[in-house]
């Protein structure tokens, strides 16, 4: 699960995480996503682009 | 907010005050050191998160009690300044 | 003279302004108290009946935790400070709720709050994704505490100000470094040499490359002391207008009591 808030400057980006993902999957730029998101300052926009969803790699194993 | 006065003389005062931080100290230092009063007008807090900041005033010879209560009534009113002003810009 | 405020931007969650005649401790007490002095709801103790999904009772209580609750500052008031003396009254605790059951996302929007002008400030921050079979049922209790304690208490987001930049160019001789140089790009050759046309100033960041490539050094970058640009923005607890008129009521409140006391030696 993405951090709910950025590590650094305590914005709430988790929020934002499902429209990323799912725009991008759909081959827009993840820059612009981002902009277009409102995640505009670099703290912020490392806590998505270096997020990795561990979620469901961990389902199973209860 | 507790004060402690850790020695005190005619012109002189160490002064704890208990539970603030940098806020309201660096304010009071400087309202302090804009006061012709006052020679000298400093603090100290030993770590940031554990400590209480110890103010310390030296002044002409005025009592150093009325000269901190003046410097926090000056913040006082920047404070109204402030809010007066904000609340007028933002009602436009 | 009396301090000045310009709004250059406002909106629900952001604010961007310019004070001026003001010293630099005032800024600096603005900023803080937004950041670490303004007290907020936020959950604080989790009561876990059932949790069977794949992150932690701990690791569920922070993302909790971290949820931004829509806060009234006169209504609530942190535990410490409350007349009930740590009993916990309505005046400095709200409780919420939460079941589900999966397969599905559980947003922060799901949280039944049983004061209806306490909710998330976001409806939909992802709290977990539930798989099939798995539950989570728990009671949240949200406090009133300040930023310096935790950062789930913070109202402020990334509260901060500059000085107002003062570029000034003389005997200009039009050569142009200074407009290659600028990482902003808001020098421009103008009819009398080089020159920052109207509000471009304010995005100045005061980094003095175009005075440091000047070779005839026509270029002097000064600041403003007593005027700053303020960027603040709120954590959605807080219209950004209450969090600054809140910062500047708690820096009022200090002084008074700060005053009282010593009046009373």
């Amino acid at each position: 699960m993405l951090p709910v808030r950025c590590f650094s400057c305590g914005k709430v980006v988790s929020n934002v995480w499902e429209e990323y993902k799912q725009r991008v999957a759909e081959g827009e730029d993840p820059a612009a996503v981002l902009d277009d998101l409102g995640v505009v300052r670099y703290c912020c926009r490392r806590m998505i682009l270096s997020h990795v969803e561990l979620v469901d790699t961990l389902a199973p194993y209860q | 907010m507790e004060l402690k006065i850790i020695d005190k003389t005619e012109d002189e005062m160490h002064l704890e005050i208990i539970g603030e931080n940098h806020t309201l100290l660096n304010m009071l230092k400087s309202a302090l050191l804009d006061d012709k009063r006052v020679q000298i007008a400093t603090y100290d807090m030993k770590h940031v998160s554990i400590s209480d900041p110890i103010l310390f005033v030296k002044t002409d010879g005025a009592d150093p009690i009325e000269v901190v209560k003046d410097a926090a009534n000056n913040i006082v009113n920047d404070c109204d300044e402030f809010l007066g002003v904000f609340k007028t810009a933002i009602d436009i | 003279m009396t301090m000045e405020v310009d709004i250059l931007e406002l909106s629900e969650r952001s604010a961007k302004f310019i004070l001026s005649n003001a010293s630099a401790a005032f800024a600096n007490g603005v900023r803080r108290a937004s950041l670490s002095d303004v007290p907020t709801l936020a959950i604080d103790d989790v009561n876990i009946y059932n949790n069977t999904s794949v992150l932690f009772d701990e690791q569920l209580a922070l993302r909790l935790g971290l949820i931004p609750l829509t806060t009234d500052i006169e209504e609530f008031v942190p535990v410490e400070e409350c007349t009930c003396g740590g009993a916990e009254c309505p005046a400095c605790k709200v409780s919420l709720t939460l079941s589900a059951e999966g397969p599905r996302m559980v947003y922060s929007g799901d949280l039944v709050s049983s004061d209806e002008r306490v909710q998330a400030a976001d409806q939909n921050v992802p709290i977990i994704d539930l798989k099939e079979g798995q539950k989570v049922v728990l009671e949240a209790i949200a406090h009133m505490n300040y930023g310096h304690k935790h950062a789930k208490w913070q109202a402020g987001v990334a509260c901060g100000y500059k000085n107002m930049p003062i570029v000034t160019f003389e005997n200009c001789d039009e050569c142009g470094a200074c407009v290659n140089e600028c990482p902003k790009n808001i020098i421009h050759i103008g009819p009398n040499g080089a020159e920052i046309s109207g509000d471009d100033i304010l995005k100045c960041i005061l980094c003095k490359l175009c005075a440091s490539v000047c070779e005839i050094d026509a270029v002097t970058v000064s600041e403003d002391e007593k005027s700053f640009i303020f960027t603040m923005e709120s954590d959605g607890s807080y219209t950004v207008q209450q969090l600054i008129i809140n910062a500047g009521t708690t820096i009022k409140e200090k002084a008074s009591r700060l005053g009282e006391i010593l009046e009373s030696l």
